[in-house]
């Protein structure tokens, strides 16, 4: 199970992005957030939308086997066994393995779906 | 022919049903419809018609779902 | 503070020295944030009789306390200053996503004052503030420079900026932000630019801090599902405002041929049907919304991109100007935003000049040559350049219509369509007098963002003139700004009927203080009765005549279309203000009593 995007209909608002880093983090913060949104404005005009399609690459290369699925089949980086090597990162091929200065380890969309909630144009659903 | 009028909002009270279908001659227009039920056809900013927006003097055609939306409250 | 970015950033351009202060607790518990704080600062800081262009004049960049948030078009920004083109309050909203980054960079307010020596642009990177040099920039569209700062900063910072016509002080130049959102009316762009400061950027990284996390998540989650319930929401996401030009013209109400019409012939080519299938890309969203209306466009007639165009420049540029092809309006609208200018006062300005060549008030001899007619779009398009540049006709329109009636006379006034000295915007009024009493009594100037009230003038007769009308206009004065004030958008509300009892609790679990709907329209009042002191104390002998409609509105009837033979007399005009000034505990020139002061804790000001 994973979150699907429909970039086409992405209105660039950032409320998944704000509902994200609130579920994950409980914090007010859409820069701290599981999925990237990347307008391409003025030409053309469009917002895309990346998501982790829980492919598993992370998982695959992580040196400390820090990575594993959750009851949702999503994976995701344990923050203590982590050695901070983003080995992850690099080999995401979404880049959607993110980093904070204040945080030791990477984190990642953990297919919770509360993005969906806010999101009024039905760009995502987790299936 | 039938049409399916469905209002929204505050107007719903000027109509007998959340959805309200009605019998009418062919090429009869919104706006004709409306005058004969009695309500007034300004209040109903938008009508959308198979969910496109047309003109209150448009002409409605068999089986359209015409969906009225007054503006509360403008820009 | 909860909700609070937490600090004013103060930039005094004229020694270049930058430094952030607390927001105080007093500021925000009275006046909020936004339009309240705009205000307020206004109100006590820019000493009276400023000249607006000159470097005693400020500018204030206020979020406000849900800007950011998980709530509905929290990303409103108002921008406050003392108005070039009408000489008194003047308070512009811009969405897109501004106030939002900068309550992450930790500032609820951006207080500009002074003047730059050369050029600058302000850099906000969190803590790190710089002014930076802005020549290169200098001369350049709005679009054009927001590309290039995204560019060379990142696609992360969020940019305001002006373009030519705020470097040049029209007084009508706008603020322009997120590739089409605009704070348009009033002059704030040529205020910007007589301080020589070309753009905002800035960044914020961290996260906003909430009082109760659990009730705020809960709340916002109650709110969103609200909208996404609206029966409305698939309608308003295809057409946003431009919805609304059917049912004007229908009803009337459409500016056509500089407001001596309600109903233009050539609407069906402006229609959001019609715009949606001609030029329509992207529904584009401010943050936080899941109601885009933002309909961002690419015109394959003439090659441009633009958000847009909505209702307002559909009507000003579209029906005012009699151009009825969506795309021409769509290319009018791209030349306002790249040069910078208010597109409500830049048509109704065009269409003005068009009557007056029309009725021989100016002629060739005033044109350079060119022959300025309705639905003509090659002369639009020349006159907002010249209006941007200053030259030709442009010279005289750029300071406003009620100026270039002074200047041109020969009875142009009563083709200016102006209160206040400020361009009517898009709702010809003549039969919807409630309306009109929006636009006589509105606190920036002839504009609707502070009372719609057509609606209401239709459901219980558009003749009337009563009482109850007069209460409903100014219900709305308290609640449609208040959002302008809390940093977020009001058309969830407007629009979709979202019910207003969500935004009381919601505040309060994101800031924890407890305060009803009630306390805040107490809130609201008082900011309204503040910006008419300011009014009072800037414009000299400000009053009552200040306050009259447009004399267009009672000197003749509207010439066509369903309200043709319709117009609202200066008697009811003038019986409309009695009962608002009686309402509002105003005396008879529309002087606020010290009663009234007292109530609403002004009389310590």
């Amino acid at each position: 199970m994973y979150l699907h995007a429909d970039s086409t209909r992405c209105s660039g608002c950032r409320a998944c992005q704000l509902a994200c880093s609130l579920h994950l983090f409980g914090e007010n913060n859409p820069k701290k957030s599981a999925l990237a949104i990347i307008p391409h404005f003025p030409d053309p005009g469009t917002f895309e939308v990346r998501t982790c399609t829980q492919c598993g690459t992370c998982a695959d290369v992580c040196p400390a086997d820090a990575i594993h699925q959750n009851d949702r089949g999503a994976y995701t980086i344990d923050a203590d066994a982590c050695t901070g090597c983003l080995a992850c990162q690099e080999a995401c091929p979404e880049q959607v393995i993110f980093t904070r200065p204040e945080l030791d380890a990477p984190f990642k969309c953990d297919a919770c779906g509360d993005c969906i909630a806010v999101c009024g144009m039905d760009v995502l659903s987790l299936s | 022919m039938s049409v399916q009028l469905i209002p929204v909002g505050f107007i719903k009270p000027y109509f007998p049903a959340e959805t309200v279908p009605v019998e009418v001659g062919e090429g009869k227009t919104t706006e004709q419809v409306l005058q004969e039920l009695g309500v007034n056809g300004d209040l109903v900013a938008m009508v959308l018609i198979n969910g496109r927006q047309a003109a209150k003097n448009e002409p409605l055609h068999d089986g359209d779902v015409v969906k009225l939306i007054p503006f509360v409250g403008g820009g | 503070m909860f909700g609070y970015g937490g600090r004013i950033l103060r930039v005094d351009l004229s020694s270049g020295r930058t430094w952030a202060e607390p927001m105080p607790e007093e500021l925000a518990r009275d006046y909020l944030g936004g339009r309240g704080v705009g205000a307020y600062l206004l109100y006590r800081e820019v000493p009276q009789g400023t000249e607006p262009l000159s470097p005693a004049n400020r500018l204030y960049v206020s979020a406000g306390p849900l800007s950011g948030l998980l709530v509905p078009g929290a990303g409103k920004c108002d921008i406050a200053c003392k108005s070039p083109l009408t000489g008194g309050y003047a308070g512009a909203s811009v969405g897109g996503l501004l106030s939002a980054e900068m309550k992450c960079a930790g500032y609820d307010t951006i207080a500009i004052q002074g003047a730059a020596a050369k050029p600058v642009y302000l850099f906000i990177d969190d803590d790190r503030v710089e002014l930076r040099d802005a020549t290169p920039y200098w001369g350049q569209g709005s679009l054009t420079t927001e590309k290039a700062l995204k560019q060379a900063l990142g696609e992360e910072f969020q940019i305001a900026t002006i373009g030519p016509a705020g470097e040049a002080g029209v007084s009508f130049a706008c603020i322009s932000h997120d590739f089409g959102r605009q704070a348009g009316r009033g002059g704030v762009g040529a205020v910007m630019g007589s301080k020589k400061l070309k753009a905002i950027a800035v960044r914020g990284s961290h996260a906003i801090p909430v009082a109760d996390l659990a009730r705020y998540r809960e709340l916002a989650r109650a709110l969103y599902a609200a909208c996404k319930a609206s029966p409305g929401l698939e309608a308003w996401q295809r057409y946003g405002t431009a919805g609304v030009t059917t049912w004007a013209n229908e009803i009337g109400a459409f500016p056509t041929r500089n407001f001596s019409s309600g109903y233009f012939e050539g609407h069906p080519g402006l229609s959001g049907e019609t715009m949606r299938q001609a030029i329509v890309v992207t529904d584009k969203a401010c943050f936080g919304c899941p109601s885009p209306c933002g309909k961002y466009s690419f015109s394959k007639k003439h090659g441009v991109h633009v958000e847009g165009p909505e209702y307002e420049t559909t009507a000003l540029i579209g029906g005012d100007c009699a151009l009825g092809n969506i795309e021409d309006v769509a290319y009018a609208n791209y030349l306002c935003d790249e040069l910078g200018l208010d597109t409500i006062s830049a048509g109704n300005a065009v269409a003005f000049a068009i009557e007056c060549f029309e009725r021989g008030i100016i002629g060739p001899q005033d044109s350079g040559g060119l022959t300025l007619r309705f639905g003509d779009p090659e002369v639009v398009f020349t006159l907002l350049r010249q209006i941007a540049g200053r030259q030709g006709l442009g010279a005289t329109l750029a300071r406003g219509v009620k100026h270039a009636a002074a200047t041109w006379g020969k009875g142009a006034e009563a083709y200016a369509v102006q209160v206040k000295g400020m361009e009517m915007s898009g709702y010809e009024s003549r039969n919807a007098p409630a309306m009109l009493l929006a636009y006589m009594t509105c606190d920036v100037g002839a504009h609707h963002n502070r009372a719609w009230a057509i609606t209401y003038d239709i459901a219980v007769g558009r003749d009337a003139i009563t009482p109850d009308k007069v209460a409903r206009v100014i219900e709305l004065q308290h609640i449609r700004p208040l959002f302008d004030t809390l940093g977020a958008c009001r058309l969830q509300w407007v629009e979709l009927s979202v019910d207003l009892g969500h935004y009381a609790p919601i505040l309060e679990a994101i800031t924890g203080v407890p305060r009803s709907w009630q306390d805040l329209l107490h809130i609201s009042e008082r900011i309204w009765n503040l910006t008419r002191l300011y009014w009072l104390r800037e414009v000299p002998g400000f009053g009552r005549a200040w306050d009259a409609p447009p004399e267009r509105m009672w000197r003749e009837p509207v010439a066509t279309g369903p309200t043709a033979g319709k117009q609202v007399a200066r008697a009811d005009a003038e019986r409309l203000l009695d009962m608002y000034y009686q309402q509002r505990g105003w005396d008879s020139d529309g002087r606020p009593t010290a009663a009234k002061l007292a109530e609403l804790g002004l009389d310590r000001l």
